[in-house]
């Protein structure tokens, strides 16, 4: 019966590509290579391969956790059905059917169908769920959460009837994607693929807005809130390939779309702090298109060589219409110099690389690289308005254009059994062309050499390094930045790199790995802004065969991300008068064991720690020891699987999954704030959500079937 | 901590002075009999049961005497002789594309088992051995093997492959690929599982409080990156790190009236794409994460945007709004650009 539905469901997949196939058999297929040891016995086989299961089964979420949920639909407290399929099977005289389905009773489900003829024809079509549950601990007092237009309710009052008025809602969104494509292959050199997906993105994200009430905009009369966003996109994506394969040289003709349409211009607000007088409105993500034609190709060359590169140019255009300048109708604007941006970007990729082995123990690669970045967009003077309140002054926009050459050179030299060394040389030139560029040339040049050794059959050791020097042309900053200020990816910049790597294999049932990594940027001719950073990366692995059934391993990472910058508080003087250091830390440790076979159980067990603590460090220059300090900013994650899964028959088993997950958070920027407390934060109506610690098991009891 | 240039370049020099030395010492000392070529690499990813990091003792023994001298040059069997002990193995392959004879491109279009695995007969003879192994146990170089699957798989996603990262590194195809499961790498519950194998601060950083949803496999890696090599950073599928972002976040492509610059040039300068403990990925909390290129003298009352970052305490309610909720983002929220007409400063 199992075998008449899927024939059923291929027949009438396949029926309508009827033609696409015939057009693929009308080619003979190549000859087989009737090569006289070749004994040209088909390849008859008895036995009918299990290459399919089903699992069906429930499971059961212990709290609300939204943080737990956030990707994998599992953020309240409710029993959920589990469905998992896998099956594949071949027709005789041609023809499959696949079938992909993963977590079906979530909502981050997954499903794909896949038919056609071996080496003819194959289409597929795939759903694909994605939520992003953010946060279930915001509340705001707007009416319409969700919509492009957000009111506040009659006589509201910040100060007076706020919490009255605050309702609760869910920063929340869910992708889902639909794609369908084909392949055809009309001969051995020859395939044309394409796909298709349409994707909606829809839910709330937060989003701040600022206003000033009619008076100028300065530190202190400014007024924000922070709003729920709406969200409500469509993307339509589609790749087409022609590509060809010959003995020696293959190309790949692709032509890509990518097509945004967001459902929402823009978003309007009252001012909660004066809702009678002022509101506010911004522009939301603009449609934009992508169309890119891209050449792509490999050449393999005498002497173990290969020739590869592409050729590609895109162009994005936007021309979504402008919003007004404000809505504050009490305001004389200009007329706005065009209705909508008329941008455009073209897009230039270029790259060749040359690979040879002319020895044995020799390869030798070059490679060159061209990327650009046309904009096009017209500019023009806009008479701005700040914040709805009040007339700013004429500004121009800045197209941002860049051009970026690379030169790659590459060694590697196999010296004998025991020992390689790779070394190379980069080059880096990037022209950045926009108005008032702060600086419009950067050469970054970069040398590495890689050491591998093998001391003994059973370890291998691998050290690295690498240098590299980033100037450029003169540093002009904006008039209204500090003189002394140097953004760190414009900036001088000396990148250190060192690494580490033995792997050990001390029995045959015991292999050990530690990696060690270093990396240090200096901005040394920076006084202000990024002036250092580094970060040291250790991590340590075994794997452990206890028996022929058992396995177990284990891991450690420690990371240390560091940073230092500095800054001037209140003045155009060059010199700092404040610093800070930032550490964020993470120990991350794994521990695990599989174990199968023990007659007819198979059970798994999983232990994950990651820790992590953000420390911020302020040094007043002026008046050290006065200033206030950071707290830390902490998360911690403990998770437990347990598995276990009963081999019932060769077809059917039993499986029970226990899923422990315990996550803590402190971070100061958000624990225990209220939507409005101007004693903390003046002049802002915040969000009121709080860090998501949870505690959470997942139970899940399923049925797992296999078949031919 | 910090090395100065001199440092670094004396251990640059140092990496490149001791390899000659040591292959000189080598090459006059070199336990020729105890020494596994270089090129019988192990494995550096746990693959499938049937292939020990180390050759067995026997297939050594054999390779060693030679006795396996001409295998790629004997007689073919047939795949149902191979059936007959392998019985595993041509039943996944043929629940495979490999395993489908009517379609040419495919081993069993052409020779079975034997088209990957070379003739059988010496293989048969040997009571099991002498036969072209893709984990080397008969000191096939990793050239070798990776050929035997390029020669058909070296177009399409793979055309890049000579010059990727993972070849240079020595990596074979059977690194990540198990050709004789019916679960490998192609399978997306599986994939962050190999590849973390190797790259283990990637596997420690998807665990941080911020990630994509690498661990709950609905994002994977091969939806960026091409493991085969490609023309973009970092073995991307895309040509540029933002175009990569694009392909998911298709809404921050723009071109917006007003850029904000480093965010049209490369996303990696504020996000940490494969996991943070700062919410939305990012590198640094706010406003600290706006200070590195934002030094602006502020409006009327003279006071500094910067000043914030002393005056952090809840005695200065007017200032600590710049560091609480979203920070900078609070009132400049359009940080990927704004394509209102008032929105220069990115509040619009």
């Amino acid at each position: 019966m199992k075998r008449k539905i899927s024939l059923l469901i291929y027949s009438l997949i396949t029926s309508g590509l009827a033609s696409a196939i015939a057009f693929a058999q009308d080619e003979p297929a190549p000859e087989v290579d009737s090569d006289a040891l070749w004994p040209l016995m088909p390849n008859v086989f008895i036995s009918t391969p299990i290459t399919s299961e089903i699992e069906l089964g429930i499971g059961y979420v212990s709290d609300d956790a939204y943080k737990f949920g956030r990707y994998n639909g599992m953020q309240t407290d409710t029993a959920f059905l589990l469905g998992d399929i896998r099956y594949r099977e071949y027709y005789e005289g041609g023809g499959f059917l696949s079938v992909r389905g993963i977590s079906l009773g979530l909502e981050s489900r997954y499903l794909r169908l896949e038919t056609g003829e071996p080496g003819s024809v194959k289409i597929f079509i795939q759903y694909d769920e994605l939520p992003n549950y953010k946060d279930n601990t915001v509340a705001t007092p707007f009416i319409g959460a969700g919509t492009d237009t957000l009111a506040l309710p009659a006589g509201f009052d910040i100060d007076t009837n706020l919490d009255a008025n605050l309702n609760n809602f869910e920063l929340k969104t869910k992708r889902e994607r639909l794609v369908a494509g084909a392949s055809i292959i009309p001969d051995s050199h020859w395939q044309f693929d394409i796909n298709i997906s349409h994707e909606t993105k829809q839910g709330i994200d937060a989003t701040g807005a600022a206003t000033a009430n009619g008076v100028t905009q300065i530190i202190g009369n400014t007024t924000y809130a922070l709003l729920p966003e709406p969200i409500d996109y469509d993307t339509d994506i589609i790749n087409a390939t022609l590509r060809y394969a010959g003995d020696d040289g293959q190309l790949d003709l692709t032509y890509h779309v990518s097509l945004f349409d967001n459902n929402n211009d823009a978003l309007s607000w009252q001012d909660p702090f004066n809702p009678l007088v002022a509101s506010g409105n911004m522009s939301l993500e603009p449609d934009n298109e992508f169309h890119q034609l891209s050449l792509t190709g490999g050449y393999s060359l005498p002497y173990s060589s290969r020739l590869t590169g592409l050729l590609s140019i895109g162009r994005i255009t936007q021309n979504q219409s402008f919003e007004p300048y404000t809505v504050n109708t009490a305001l004389v604007t200009s007329p706005l110099p065009r209705d909508s941006l008329e941008g455009k970007v073209w897009l230039a990729n270029a790259q060749l690389k040359l690979t040879s082995r002319p020895l044995t123990k020799l390869r030798l690669s070059a490679e060159l690289r061209y990327n650009e970045r046309s904009d096009k967009t017209p500019v023009d003077l806009f008479s701005y308005v700040v914040l709805d309140s009040h007339l700013g002054g004429p500004v121009q926009n800045r197209p941002y254009s860049y051009t970026s050459n690379q030169l790659n050179l590459d060694g590697n030299y196999r010296f004998n059994a025991l020992t390689s060394l790779q070394a190379g040389y980069k080059r880096d030139d990037t022209k950045r062309s926009y108005i008032n560029a702060e600086r419009e040339n950067t050469q970054e040049d970069t040398i590495f050499a890689k050491w591998k050794i093998k001391p003994v059959s059973s370890i291998d050791i691998a050290l690295y390094a690498e240098a590299a020097s980033r100037d450029g042309s003169d540093y002009d900053t904006l008039a209204n930045e500090n003189p002394a200020l140097r953004k760190f990816y414009l900036a001088d910049r000396e990148r250190t790199k060192l690494g580490a790597r033995v792997d050990y294999m001390a029995t045959e049932s015991l292999f050990l790995a530690a990696r060690a990594d270093y990396n240090q940027d200096d901005y040394e001719n920076s006084t202000i802004g990024l002036t250092a950073s580094s970060q040291p990366v250790l991590s340590v692995d075994f794997s452990y065969q206890l028996a022929k059934n058992i396995t177990t391993y284990g891991y450690y990472t420690y990371e240390h991300i560091q940073s230092s910058q500095a800054g001037e508080s209140f003045s155009m003087a060059t010199a700092s008068n404040w610093e800070a250091n930032f550490d964020d830390a993470f120990n991350t440790a794994g521990l695990g064991a599989r174990m199968n076979g023990l007659g007819k159980w198979d059970v798994g067990v999983d232990l994950v720690r990651s820790e992590s603590s953000g420390n911020i460090e302020l040094r007043d220059l002026a008046a050290i020891g006065t200033e206030t300090q950071f707290p830390d900013i902490t998360t911690a994650l403990t998770s437990l699987k347990l598995w276990t899964r009963y081999n019932h028959s060769k077809h059917l088993a039993y499986k029970l999954g226990f899923r422990f997950e315990n996550y803590s958070a402190d971070n100061w920027a958000v624990d225990g704030l209220q939507p409005y407390d101007p004693a903390v934060v003046r002049n802002a109506l915040l969000l009121g959500n709080e860090t998501l610690d949870y505690n959470v098991y997942v139970i899940t009891v399923s049925a797992s079937y296999k078949f031919q | 901590m910090s090395l100065n240039s001199y440092s670094l370049r004396l251990i640059l020099l140092s990496l490149l002075v001791l390899p000659c030395t040591l292959s000189v010492a080598a090459d006059a000392n070199a336990p020729v009999e105890s020494s596994p070529p270089a090129d019988q690499e192990k494995s550096p990813v746990e693959i499938s049961p049937d292939d020990p990091v180390h050759a067995g003792k026997a297939q050594h023994a054999f390779k060693q005497a030679n006795v396996c001298e001409g295998m790629e040059k004997g007689d073919y069997l047939g795949s149902q002789v191979c059936n007959d002990c392998h019985q595993d193995k041509t039943d996944t392959m043929r629940a495979s594309p490999h395993g489908q004879d009517m379609d040419a491109r495919s081993p069993f279009g052409q020779k079975g088992c034997e088209t990957c695995h070379g003739p059988g007969m010496l293989h048969f003879d040997t009571e099991g051995n002498c036969i072209i192994s893709m984990t080397g146990r008969y000191g096939e170089s990793v050239e070798h093997r990776n050929d035997i699957c390029l020669n058909c798989h070296k177009s399409g996603e793979r055309i890049h492959w000579t010059s990727s990262a993972h070849e240079a590194e020595g990596l074979v195809c059977v690194s990540c690929h198990s050709i004789h499961r019916i679960n490998d790498v192609m399978e997306r519950t599986m994939q962050a599982q190999v590849c973390m194998n190797c790259h283990k601060d990637i596997r420690a950083q998807t665990l941080r409080a911020y990630s994509h949803p690498i661990q709950d496999n609905k994002t994977t890696c091969s939806d960026c990156h091409n493991s085969h090599g490609s023309a973009g950073p970092s073995s991307l599928k895309q040509l540029s790190i933002n175009e990569n972002c694009y392909s998911c976040h298709a809404e921050k492509r723009g071109p917006f009236l007003w850029e904000h610059f480093p965010v049209t040039e490369d996303c990696t300068l504020c996000h940490r794409v494969h996991g943070s403990n700062h919410q939305a990925l990012l590198t640094k909390p706010g406003p600290q994460l706006c200070q590195q290129c934002h030094a602006v003298i502020g409006g009327g009352s003279g006071l500094t945007h910067v000043s914030n970052l002393l005056d952090f305490n809840a005695a200065n309610p007017g200032r600590s709004r710049f560091t609480f909720g979203m920070n900078c983002a609070n009132c400049h929220s359009k940080v990927h650009g704004s394509n209102h007409p008032s929105g220069a400063y990115l509040q619009r």
